[in-house]
């Protein structure tokens, strides 16, 4: 069975090119905030999260804690711009599996979902 | 009386006017506290040198112990000021015992034969004879002059780099003069018997000029032109004086010469008249100063400060770009990514009618948007003239706030909006946005407490103003300080060049607005900018 994953990014490019990337072997869902993310977490079974750090409104690492609170086993890759160990490590703190940096390329991203 | 002599009379009223003005300054400060104390001592040692150099041996003897004595404080005073100007730390014990040695060697030159006990005549006058301590003295005035030297370059060299362009200049000033001052321990060569014409007294004053262009050019703006007319007043007063002497000198010649007659009362005819005509004189030259030439120096000065405060300026400026560039780096990898991403599946993919057809749509957009940040760095860092123009202020914030994204997620801090409908207004938005951004920039280094939050509200006000509060949870700013927050120059922070919440005023004020802080300790800060809504 294939496995789902939401990606949640409020770049259009961004989730372009995770599509393009994921969808020949996953089920891909897109939110383009937290609160969308938030619902989908809810509302269908995820297993793979995909999330930006920097996002208008709700950031990445809010979003994180309710998806946490939601599914506390939830398996989130963190995607971001930052080099910032200290975001890094607050987001693996709050549940984060694993921390990618932009600009990330097909390799990086399948060999960290292909770890999960 | 000499030449020599009344060059070293001339150096010495020279060095105690600029002390003086220098103490007047700021007499709190210990920068300006230390060069007093090196003029103080400069002048008691030039002025009684001066007297030595045309008396009696006698007379010459005492004068010459007296001005000695004050030599090795000028060492010492002199080696204070200089790590008081690189405020150098840990230097307590260094300057206890250095003064220590100031008043131990002051009083053996005083009370003992230990530095000298005669003097010799030279062809421009009386000089002491140096013995062994002399000697020691003078090597002792080597050692801490070429470490003083070392010390200073090396300060400037490391520092330069990373100074604002004041700092730097006062730097290289006082660089500049530590580097000619050792040129006056030539005085030391007649007494070590080199039988050189002693002339570091035009050392000292280009020294003690030096520093005070470097201590006074400092405060700069309207104290600048105080000290710089009151620079000029004190060379006049010597040239005046120098003048004066000369005279006396003459005529006592003339008439020991001519008539055969040493007068005491010829000279104290003289001294009078010079008394009575000194003060008009010097007003009538004052005047003459201020009314013909002194009006271009007031206007140069005005060019050269404005020339540096848009300096100042344009580096408050540079350092918020340093900000907006980190954060401008994130951005731009967002689309870096999506363009690698289709870059790397285009061969696999070329002939997909469907892929390329988003790939055009998307890398497009990505590199207009790498275009448009680009632009939006460029725009803030180009200085330009006022731009009145309608703009949304609603907007401008949002665009402020976006810009500054990559602080509020590296700082945790949360913002939050609350945004009334506002009519478009007449504004320079660049300006505007310089405003929010340095107030918002100073918000976010004020808040290091736990609950980190910035509160924009924007709405009108009375009908007549539109209201755009900033808000934080910092550490507020105490009582004192408030008043002062929009002086230029004013700042609290280690890093900080106190323009920018000068800058803001200035812009807020060419927009025919006002500007009100409310601030509790511990609590944080609110600042709010009332613009003319028509």
């Amino acid at each position: 069975m294939r496995k789902k994953i939401l990606i949640c990014d409020d770049e259009e490019g961004i989730r372009e090119s995770l599509k393009l990337i994921l969808e020949k072997d996953y089920d891909l869902v897109f939110a383009q905030n937290g609160d969308e993310a938030i619902h989908s977490m809810r509302t269908m079974p995820i297993d793979i999260t995909i999330l930006d750090i920097k996002m208008p409104r709700k950031d990445g690492l809010e979003t994180l804690k309710e998806l946490m609170k939601i599914n506390p086993k939830s398996r989130v890759i963190i995607a971001t711009g930052y080099k910032s160990v200290d975001i890094a490590k607050e987001a693996i703190n709050i549940g984060a599996i694993d921390y990618i940096v932009k600009p990330f390329d097909s390799k990086t991203i399948m060999k960290s979902i292909e770890k999960l | 009386m000499t030449w020599l002599s009344l060059l070293y009379l001339t150096s010495s009223l020279f060095v105690i006017s600029i002390g003086v003005l220098a103490l007047s300054n700021n007499y709190k400060s210990p920068i300006n506290r230390s060069f007093f104390i090196a003029s103080l001592s400069s002048f008691v040692w030039l002025f009684f040198y001066g007297l030595m150099v045309s008396s009696d041996l006698t007379k010459g003897l005492l004068f010459a112990k007296i001005g000695h004595a004050a030599v090795p404080f000028i060492q010492v005073s002199l080696l204070h000021y200089t790590l008081r100007v690189l405020s150098a730390r840990h230097v307590k014990i260094l300057l206890s015992f250095s003064y220590l040695y100031a008043i131990c060697m002051s009083l053996l030159a005083l009370f003992t034969p230990l530095h000298f006990s005669v003097l010799t005549r030279y062809w421009w006058g009386l000089y002491p004879k140096g013995n062994l301590l002399m000697y020691i003295e003078f090597v002792i005035c080597c050692i801490v002059s070429i470490a003083l030297i070392l010390f200073v370059s090396y300060n400037y060299f490391k520092n330069t780099k990373h100074l604002r362009a004041d700092e730097s200049n006062k730097l290289k000033y006082i660089t500049i003069s530590i580097a000619v001052l050792p040129l006056s321990t030539i005085d030391y060569l007649p007494k070590i018997g080199i039988g050189i014409v002693p002339l570091g007294a035009i050392f000292v004053m280009l020294f003690v000029s030096l520093n005070a262009y470097a201590i006074l050019k400092h405060r700069m703006f309207d104290i600048d032109i105080v000290i710089r007319k009151g620079l000029i007043y004190s060379l006049l007063v010597t040239t005046i004086t120098l003048v004066y002497l000369t005279f006396i000198f003459l005529l006592e010649n003339v008439f020991r010469d001519f008539v055969g007659y040493k007068s005491l009362p010829l000279t104290i005819f003289t001294v009078t008249f010079f008394i009575v005509i000194f003060q008009p004189l010097k007003n009538k030259i004052q005047y003459f100063v201020d009314k013909y030439f002194f009006q271009g120096s007031i206007d140069q000065l005005r060019q050269e400060n404005m020339k540096l405060l848009s300096e100042l300026q344009r580096s408050e400026k540079l350092k918020a770009v340093g900000t907006l560039a980190a954060g401008m780096a994130h951005e731009i990898k967002n689309p870096l990514t999506s363009i690698k991403v289709f870059t790397e599946y285009l061969p696999k993919n070329y002939q997909d009618k469907e892929f390329i057809n988003k790939f055009e749509r998307i890398v497009g957009s990505e590199v207009e948007k790498i275009n448009e940040i680009v632009g939006q760095l460029l725009d803030f860092a180009k200085p330009r003239p006022l731009e009145i123009k309608e703009s949304n202020v609603l907007k401008l914030m949002d665009e402020t706030l976006d810009l500054l994204n990559n602080e509020f997620i590296k700082h945790r801090i949360k913002i939050v909006r609350y945004y009334d409908i506002t009519p478009s207004l007449r504004i320079d938005p660049s300006q505007i946005k310089q405003v929010f951004l340095n107030i918002i920039l100073n918000a976010v280094e004020a808040m290091k407490n736990k609950d980190r939050m910035l509160k924009i509200n924007i709405g009108i006000s009375n009908n007549k103003s539109v209201a755009i509060s900033i808000k934080d949870t910092g550490c507020g700013i105490n009582k004192d300080d408030l008043v002062h927050i929009f002086d230029p120059f004013f700042t609290k922070k280690e890093s900080g060049t106190g323009l920018g919440l000068s800058v803001v005023h200035g812009i807020i004020e060419k927009h025919n607005g006002s500007i009100k802080v409310e601030s509790t300790e511990q609590e944080g800060t609110n600042i709010t900018i009332l613009l003319p809504a028509r």
